[in-house]
């Protein structure tokens, strides 16, 4: 099944940070020193939106923000630019995207011991309507190639997929190794 | 303030009830805002349609065509003054032949009305209501004419919201309101028709989708253009401010005084007004500043704008405070105006009373800007690590307008003999002098900028650049008056800083205008005979 705009978001572990403020300075360090090779433009500042993109770090190919939809702190890979490749390298290539962008996160001093994400909680969003819309006939014809990344990194039967959200919402998975299940904010 | 506006009225003749308007026309914000004169104290209903034709054709005919700056409704009418202008949209109305569309218009607009969709609510004794919504309702909430029935302002933080929040939204309207939303020019969304029985439960329902802030109409409904966050014509980021400035107010809640609860505040990141700045209580416009080579954010401010009877006063600017200084600039003014205010006076009326000089001497320590070594955040810009520069400007996206940067400067320099203006009618000729001179020398560089790639700094170096690259070559000349609005500029350089009486400093700041105005025109012959190395 044909698949782009991938969406990974790897959730924070709790207690997250409460000011993302920091993130500013971080975001606009990894625009000067060029951290992921692709074209990172601009930061942009939404943390006045309650559950909303948190700050973002702009950029051609795909968005990278912290952020909390939903209630939950994460790192959010929007990817924007279509991408050629199988469905699965396309989940691959975000999820590694998302989890590159996670680590270096954690790592920053702004962020050090404070922040952590779980690379077995995420949240999959097709953001692409016309491609995937948001049905069940359209998860159910994507489920085998979900199945076949996660159980390529995690492991079958260690994990669990759920489709989430409601019908006027894009397609949205998520999926948790078993014991990294959304844990209560 | 707009173009055209007209007013809904009903008046009694020959023993009947006449609907119509009143109509106001040649308003506009921009760079030099103008307000807009009284056209008609009455016009019949029937009459708005084929006079709204009328106008646009006097508009077409005779309203400006080369300069995009100049090409609105508000220089023909101040160029003409109203009389004029009204004599020949009276007289193209008597030319238009009739057009039943006028009256079928008309018969339309029933159709426009809007229904409830719920039985009015006939509370007799209030209920408490859920936790936060008695200070919702008091802010957020009010009574329309019809019993029973209120309007409803969703508060939009910074007129942000997210696709999960309009779902809510959207079903909240469908379940309320006949699936009406309006958004308004303060950045919010209004629901009408809310049965007053529906309100708590519309509050819960507003609260499940996080829309539920209590702050429509106060001053942490703060309004603000893009700016830098997405505008090339922005110089100073609006929406960080305003950012900053409502997480403050939020931080006191409760403790902040109802005298400036009620205060507006809106914020621009340049001197055109998308953000409405002269239209606040408190209004922002960003410049820039430079302090020992390094650029420094700014925000010109604004006291004593009329956000009521339909933008009934413009503010006026009293001076540019650093971006870091505003939080402290807006606590200074609201504290001032809270000590020192007569009983019941509003806003305004202590502004006007106080005087611009008392509000100048009010901030003018926080105009400072210390030394980059002392303290660098001042050279950092709101929800922005990085070192300030304006060197990413380019075209804007303000109100449709494409805008150069040789255009922006030169409407700056526009800006600039307006605030001449204000010093004259204060009595300071000196200063208008030197500020409709400085106006002049900022059009010389905006024009040898676009032509040079940059222009120099010092002001000898100006004159003697503009005279080689615009003068001699005679590019600046006008096809009529030759080089006479070059000498204008020569001669207020040559009088800088001498003794001026009002009517040499009222003619200087004409001859400005007319200077600036041939830069204009230099500026788009340049565009034509593509001079410009850029």
């Amino acid at each position: 099944m044909e698949i782009q705009h991938v969406n990974v978001k790897i959730f924070a572990a709790q207690p997250a940070p409460d000011d993302l403020g920091p993130a500013i300075p971080v975001f606009h360090r990894w625009i000067q020193d060029n951290v992921t090779g692709e074209l990172l433009i601009d930061v942009a500042d939404y943390r006045h939106v309650p559950e909303g993109p948190g700050v973002m770090l702009i950029a051609h190919e795909a968005h990278y923000s912290l952020d909390g939809a939903g209630g939950r702190l994460g790192l959010l890979y929007n990817r924007r630019l279509a991408d050629n490749g199988t469905a699965g390298e396309k989940l691959r290539q975000a999820y590694e995207a998302a989890l590159a962008a996670a680590r270096r996160l954690e790592d920053e001093p702004e962020f050090r011991g404070k922040l952590k994400f779980q690379p077995g909680d995420v949240e999959v969003v097709f953001n692409d309507r016309c491609l995937t819309p948001n049905t069940a006939e359209t998860y159910a014809a994507l489920k085998p190639e979900l199945e076949r990344f996660f159980d390529e990194i995690w492991g079958a039967g260690s994990y669990a997929l759920e489709h989430t959200g409601e019908p006027r919402d894009r397609l949205r998975v998520c999926a948790a190794v078993r014991g990294h299940e959304p844990q209560p904010v | 303030m707009h173009d055209l506006g007209v007013i809904a009225k009903i008046r009694e003749a020959d023993g009947r009830e006449q609907r119509g308007f009143e109509v106001y026309v040649g308003g506009g914000l921009g760079t030099v805002p103008y307000q807009a004169k009284l056209y008609s104290e009455f016009l019949p209903v029937e009459e708005l349609l084929p006079l709204t034709i009328a106008i646009a054709r006097v508009f077409t005919k005779y309203g400006e065509k080369r300069n995009r700056n100049k090409a609105r409704i508000k220089f023909l009418v101040h160029q003409l003054g109203i009389e004029e202008f009204r004599r020949r949209v009276e007289e193209e109305r008597t030319e238009l032949p009739f057009d039943p569309a006028w009256e079928q218009a008309l018969a339309a607009v029933p159709a426009y009305e809007e229904k409830p969709k719920r039985e009015a609510g006939l509370v007799e004794i209030e209920p408490a209501g859920p936790d936060g919504f008695a200070a919702w309702k008091r802010t957020n909430v009010y009574a329309q004419r019809q019993p029973g029935y209120s309007t409803v302002t969703v508060a939009l933080p910074l007129g942000d919201i997210t696709a999960p929040q309009l779902r809510r939204l959207a079903d909240i309207a469908r379940k309320y309101v006949n699936e009406t939303v309006r958004t308004t020019v303060e950045q919010n969304f209004v629901l009408r028709w809310v049965s007053d029985t529906d309100l708590a439960a519309v509050y819960e329902e507003l609260a499940a989708a996080h829309l539920e802030e209590a702050s429509a109409n106060t001053i942490a409904d703060i309004t603000a253009c893009p700016g830098t966050d997405t505008c090339k014509l922005g110089i100073a980021s609006s929406r960080g401010l305003a950012a900053e400035l409502r997480a403050r107010i939020a931080e006191r809640g409760a403790e902040i005084d109802e005298a400036v609860r009620g205060l507006h505040v809106k914020i621009s990141g340049c001197f055109n007004s998308c953000g409405q700045h002269h239209v606040a209580d408190i209004g922002f416009y960003g410049v820039k500043r430079n302090k020992n080579g390094y650029e420094v954010p700014h925000f010109q401010v604004l006291l004593g704008g009329q956000w009521e009877e339909n933008a009934g006063a413009y503010g006026l600017a009293i001076g540019a405070v650093p971006s870091k200084r505003i939080p402290e600039t807006v606590d200074r003014i609201t504290g001032r105006y809270l000590a020192g205010r007569r009983e019941g006076e509003a806003f305004q009326a202590f502004i006007k009373r106080i005087g611009k000089a008392a509000c100048m001497k009010m901030i003018q320590d926080l105009m400072e800007v210390p030394s980059h070594d002392a303290d660098p955040s001042f050279y950092t810009d709101w929800a922005d690590a990085r070192e300030f520069t304006v060197g990413d400007m380019g075209v804007g996206e303000c109100a449709g307008e494409v805008v150069s940067p040789a255009q922006f400067q030169l409407a700056a320099c526009e800006r600039e003999t307006f605030e001449a203006q204000l010093h004259l009618e204060q009595g300071d000729a000196a200063r208008a002098a030197r500020v409709s001179y400085e106006a002049m020398m900022h059009g010389a560089q905006a024009l040898l900028s676009h032509k040079l790639g940059a222009a120099p700094r010092d002001r000898e170096q100006v004159l003697a650049a503009f005279r080689t690259h615009f003068y001699d070559t005679k590019l600046f000349f006008d096809r009529f008056a030759q080089g006479k609005f070059a000498h204008y500029y020569f001669d207020a350089h040559e009088y800088n800083g001498g003794a001026r009486d009002a009517e040499s400093a009222r003619q200087q700041i004409e001859e400005a205008q007319l200077f600036i105005e041939a830069a204009h025109s230099c500026y788009g012959r340049m565009l034509e005979q593509q001079v410009s190395v850029i």
